[in-house]
């Protein structure tokens, strides 16, 4: 929502002011001439029983349910002016839903020792069902103004129509195996095999094959170790899962009648019929794999210890909607991708106790992760990262590419204005490229501080990411010579850049800026009170500071942000637009037990 | 403690197998759509019900985006400049004027998935099973699919095709524009027996034997662009094709049409005498037309967008009704704004003078108007569909119909019945004698009677003017007759090849 300061709150009558200008309604006007209610029921529960069959084998069974039914109820009064399909007519919106989810799942575990081995085995059925029901109504051309009756008697609209309604059943069955073995607590070994099927794919690609394994290697143990270290352990991973997150039968060519509803003129109208879903019978499920290998240390009686880890993570068959190859039902389709999306990375976490007095003690933690993402053997494009705004429909900001990070920037050069204030790109011209800048930090950290004096303790965090670049759809809209000269406010460095009103903003690097910032996430102080009561065991006293500190360069409000900006269903990272900032938050509080 | 535990373990495990089947075979019920699986070509589909939808779907050329904007834009009958923070759009409109776009053109790769989903669509109504299509239906859809397909073979040059049966996993046949030009040719032949009549008496909204032949004579008249062997030219125009030509247009006018003496009156609900094959409102109205033209300070409110080119107004002569008239300011809503081509001073429904919230000054357009960075106020503004009153969206209508019949006769050498034809429609128009007709002044003609109505493009292409330079408009690259096949359509299908130039 945007508005003149200037304006009154309400007028000479008691009623509240409004602009009359569609897309400028007033706060208050919003608050009073809408209503919206949701009124939701929910029921959860589950139950299990455990069998041991003998002393080594048991057999546990679990049963769980969630039903949840809601009912919302918008109106906005015909008093309202916001758009003509409000305005003079008044909507009401219902919506029913009903949701439930039902899960089963059964399994064997046997542990036993043999010798120096320790053995745990597992094995194991599991079966969970979802269901989504809903129906929705829309009702305009009220002949009252009074939100209650509006809802309450909806025989006071003009004209109604019956929307649609739905109902969807996923389900979702698993067979699971895992044996775990401790060798001279030495060498420790745990391998699974996870066979998921879901409704979700067609045929025989029902169900994927998921393995992993682990490997542990408590190098402490061994007499070769140095006495250096008071911890030493390699560990060796490898596992894949799988995913299978897209909407509900996509695999078979199907039919629906679309939505119907009333238009901006208060009318009804009906819905066609057409195609939802496009025959894919090669549907099948993503897989993630991941190869990892860590060592974990610690000298001096623990007082320095981490861990170091390397790993290398590949998405294949990565489940996003493409385009179809015309003539087709659907302008989009959702399959599998040929492509392969790795990341690369180093995390190291350290913990030092720098100081270990009666008195004062003085731990310091820290851990820096470096990752590096990139987009292999993709041979399409998909674009991203809708840019919002006036003269900037069709725009977008990111491009998912082979040999570029996902979410990389797709930008046009922006290098200043010429002499009619006109805006002047670098690089190719009026066209956007790939500019080797993206969205994902390059190193993200945290680093503790926790100091101990007595009784008095105090914990200071910051955390931080560098290397990343954030687009600011917000000045890309609004702080622009266009919007200036259209009578809106904008910011300071607007009316002096050069910049001519007549224009275009469009979506380049004048609008891209750098992520890179320090926060000071938490800052807690507390103090123990010594008690000596028979009643309160202890009684603690603390204050405690969340996002007390920002440290960047970025001219938005937070340069943490990711406002959801996809296009066609493809996500996009990093963009700013009016996005609500972090709060600051400050609390003080006590802790008695009794 | 054992049998404790089983107490409760029996009746769980009775829980669970009551609640569950066991071991499901992940074939749950679909109960909120129809499966109509294409197994052997078949589709269980309702051929009424998608043939309903397929007329709808024909809302997609009222949109100022997409369709009608690679048709009006990239032509010489209109400018789309931005206006500060208006119309930039990430360069979609300007790259079509400037005939810079490429292959990844938001409007070029929508327009592509429009269409081509729509020939699909009077694919699934024909293979249609549960009921087929009566013999009427059939020959609808057989009309709507070749209307979707000319415009890819118009736009693209090459036309993919997949049956109704062939899933995701088949990649679609490519036909040549030679292939596409037999198909659309014979899927309206093919129609024409079983289609109504059509006339001034018909429904319109409705594929009509009069529809038919509209696009029948569209398709002759640009035989020699679309099969010449290279699509930039030089075309040769064979009289064999001019007669169908003639032919097909002297079917419509036999089917009763006449010319309306009051032009904007075609526009109009009340005006039925010319419209032979309109959209039916549903999924879209002319109300885009008039929005993206108008000042924002007139009534209705425009976007404030889209002008045409002080050369292409330079063509009209005073008398010729197409040239515009005010509206009637007589308090009236809607009556400030003319009809036309708007220019200078502009007026409320009252009669006073409309000032510019912008910059505070009378609203009056100038001719000139530059491609980036234009004032609010520049550029002549157009409106055919007006406000005050505007009918369905038209597709055929005679004015068309007569301008093709008089540039087949011209083509195949018959100069004194192309004068006839011309001069009957100018006369119905208002304007004066032709005199000698030429060909040249056969394209100023049909630019005066078609302007704003989505053929510029293909008209210049077929009398060679496309490939030469307006205002903003320098690049000369005749490659840019056909628009690339979009970047992500190649991606998507092997079989295609990227036009050439791109």
């Amino acid at each position: 929502m945007k508005g003149n300061p200037t304006w009154p709150v309400r007028n000479a009558d008691g009623t509240p002011f409004q602009s009359g200008r569609d897309s400028e309604p007033s706060p208050l006007a919003f608050i009073e001439y809408s209503d919206d209610q949701t009124n939701s029921l929910r029921a959860l529960g589950n139950i299990n029983a455990e069998l041991n069959i003998t002393d080594n084998l048991t057999f546990k069974t679990v049963v769980g349910f969630d039903r949840s039914i809601s009912s919302r109820k918008n109106a906005f009064s015909r008093d309202l002016i916001a758009g003509p399909a409000i305005g003079g007519k008044g909507r009401l919106y219902t919506t029913d839903i009903q949701t439930q989810s039902n899960l089963w799942e059964n399994y064997f575990t046997y542990t036993k020792t043999f010798g120096q081995v320790d053995f745990t085995g597992l094995l194991g059925y599991s079966y969970q069902q979802f269901q989504n029901a809903g129906a929705r109504n829309a009702y305009a051309k009220f002949t009252t103004s009074d939100l209650d009756l509006m809802v309450n008697n909806t025989a006071t609209a003009g004209v109604s129509s019956i929307v649609n309604s739905y109902n969807t059943t996923d389900e979702l069955q698993s067979y699971f195996g895992r044996v775990n073995f401790s060798i001279s607590n030495k060498y420790l070994l745990t391998a699974t095999l996870r066979a998921d099927g879901s409704t979700r794919f067609g045929g025989d690609n029902k169900y994927g094959y998921f393995p992993s394994a682990a490997f542990k290697w408590r190098l402490k143990e061994e007499s070769f170790c140095p006495d250096l270290f008071s911890d030493l352990g390699l560990r060796l991973g490898y596992g894949s899962t799988g995913n299978q997150e897209i909407g509900y039968n996509r695999y078979q060519s199907r039919l629906r009648t679309g939505d119907s509803g009333i238009n901006n003129e208060g009318n009804a109208f009906t819905g066609g019929v057409g195609s939802v879903a496009f025959e894919n019978p090669n549907l099948k499920w993503e897989t993630t794999t991941q190869i990892n290998v860590g060592l974990d240390w610690a000298f001096w009686k623990g007082r320095l210890s981490g861990s170091i880890d390397w790993y290398k993570k590949n998405t294949s068959d990565m489940l996003v909607q493409v385009f179809s190859a015309q003539p087709a039902a659907n302008d989009f389709v959702w399959d599998n991708l040929d492509a392969d999306v790795e990341n690369t990375g180093v995390e190291i976490a350290a913990n030092l106790v720098a100081v270990d007095k009666d008195k004062f003690d003085w731990r310091i933690l820290g851990n820096v992760a470096f990752n590096q993402n990139n987009v292999n053997t993709f041979s399409s494009f998909l674009n991203t990262g809708r840019i919002h705004g006036q003269g900037l429909s069709e725009a977008y900001a990111q491009r998912i590419a082979a040999g570029q990070p996902l979410f990389a920037y797709f930008l046009r050069e922006f290098e200043g204005y010429d002499a009619n204030g006109i805006a002047v790109y670098g690089g190719e011209g009026d066209k956007q490229v790939f500019l080797d800048k993206s969205p994902l930090p390059k190193v993200t950290w945290g680093f503790t501080n926790q100091f101990q004096f007595g009784n008095l303790d105090l914990s200071i965090f910051f955390t931080g990411q560098a290397g990343h670049y954030i687009y600011n759809n917000t000045a890309n809209a609004l702080f622009t010579a266009g919007a200036l000269a259209s009578g809106r406010n904008v910011t300071t460095d607007v009316p002096t850049n050069g910049e001519s009103r007549n224009n275009a903003p469009d979506v380049s690097t004048r609008f891209l800026e750098k992520g890179d910032f320090i926060r000071l996430q938490d800052m807690t102080l507390g103090y123990n009170l010594p008690l000596k009561s028979k009643y309160v065991s202890s009684l603690r006293l603390f204050a405690s500071a969340q996002n007390l500190l920002l440290i960047s360069d970025y001219t938005g409000l937070d340069p943490e942000v990711n406002v959801n900006k996809q296009i066609n269903g493809i996500p996009s990272l990093g963009i700013d637009y009016n996005a609500y900032p972090r709060p600051r938050t400050i609390s003080i509080g006590a802790n008695v037990s009794f | 403690m054992k049998n404790y535990k089983f107490f409760f373990l029996l009746p769980a495990l009775a829980l669970g197998m009551m609640t569950f089947q066991a071991c499901t075979d992940l074939e749950p019920e679909f109960t909120d759509s129809l499966l109509a699986e294409g197994a052997s070509g078949t589709f269980a589909g309702n051929a009424g019900d998608l043939l309903v939808t397929a007329y709808n779907d024909l809302g997609a050329f009222t949109d100022q985006a997409n369709i009608y904007s690679l048709t009006a834009h990239t032509s010489d009958e209109m400018i789309p400049p931005t206006r500060g923070t208006d119309w930039g759009d990430n360069g979609v409109w300007r790259t079509l004027h400037a005939h810079t776009w490429d292959a990844s053109h938001a409007f070029v790769t929508n327009s592509w998935n429009q269409l081509n989903s729509r020939v699909f669509r009077c694919n699934q109504v024909l293979a249609s099973t549960s009921p087929a299509p009566t013999a009427q239906q059939a020959a609808e859809a057989k009309f709507l699919r070749a209307f979707y397909m000319y415009h890819v073979m118009d736009f693209w040059g090459k036309v993919p095709f997949r049956n109704v049966g062939e899933g995701v996993d088949v990649n679609p046949r490519v036909l040549s524009r030679a292939e596409a030009f037999d198909f659309v040719e014979q899927d309206l032949l093919d129609a024409m027996p079983n289609l109504p009549a059509g006339g001034p008496g018909g429904d319109a909204t409705k594929a009509s034997k009069a529809a038919a032949n509209a696009l029948l004579a569209r398709l002759y008249l640009n035989k020699g662009v679309y099969l010449a062997s290279n699509p930039a030219g030089p075309y040769t125009f064979d009289n064999a094709d001019m007669d169908k030509v003639i032919a097909a247009c002297d079917a419509v006018i036999a089917a009763g049409y006449t010319l309306d003496t009051d032009y904007f009156n075609i526009f109009k609900t009340t005006g039925v005498s010319e419209k032979i094959f309109t959209h039916n409102g549903n999924g879209g109205n002319p109300e885009n037309r008039l929005r993206m033209t108008l000042h924002y300070d007139q009534n209705p409110s425009g976007w404030n967008g889209f002008a045409t080119l002080a050369d292409f107004y330079a063509k009209f002569e005073n008398g010729d009704q197409r040239k515009g008239k005010d509206g009637l300011k007589n308090g009236t809503e809607f009556e400030g704004v003319g009809y036309g081509f708007l220019v200078g001073q502009q007026y409320k429904d009252d009669g006073s003078q409309v000032i510019n919230s912008r910059t505070g000054l009378p609203l009056a357009f100038t001719p000139n108007v530059p491609l980036l960075g234009a004032g609010t106020a520049d550029g002549i503004r157009v409106i055919k569909y007006h406000k005050g009153n505007y009918g369905n969206y038209i597709f055929f209508r005679l004015g068309d119909v007569m301008t093709m019949k008089a540039e087949a006769q011209l083509r195949k050498g018959d100069a004194a019945g192309a004068k006839a034809t011309v001069d009957a429609l100018r006369a119905a128009r208002g304007a004066g004698d032709i005199g000698t007709l030429d060909l040249n002044k056969m394209y100023e003609e049909r630019g005066r009677e078609m302007y704003w109505e989505g053929v510029r493009r293909t008209d210049q292409i077929r009398f060679g003017t496309w490939s030469s330079t307006w205002s903003d408009k320098s690049v000369t690259d005749p490659t840019r007759v056909l628009f690339p096949i979009p970047q992500q359509a190649l991606d998507s299908n092997p079989n295609l090849r990227q036009n050439d130039g791109y």
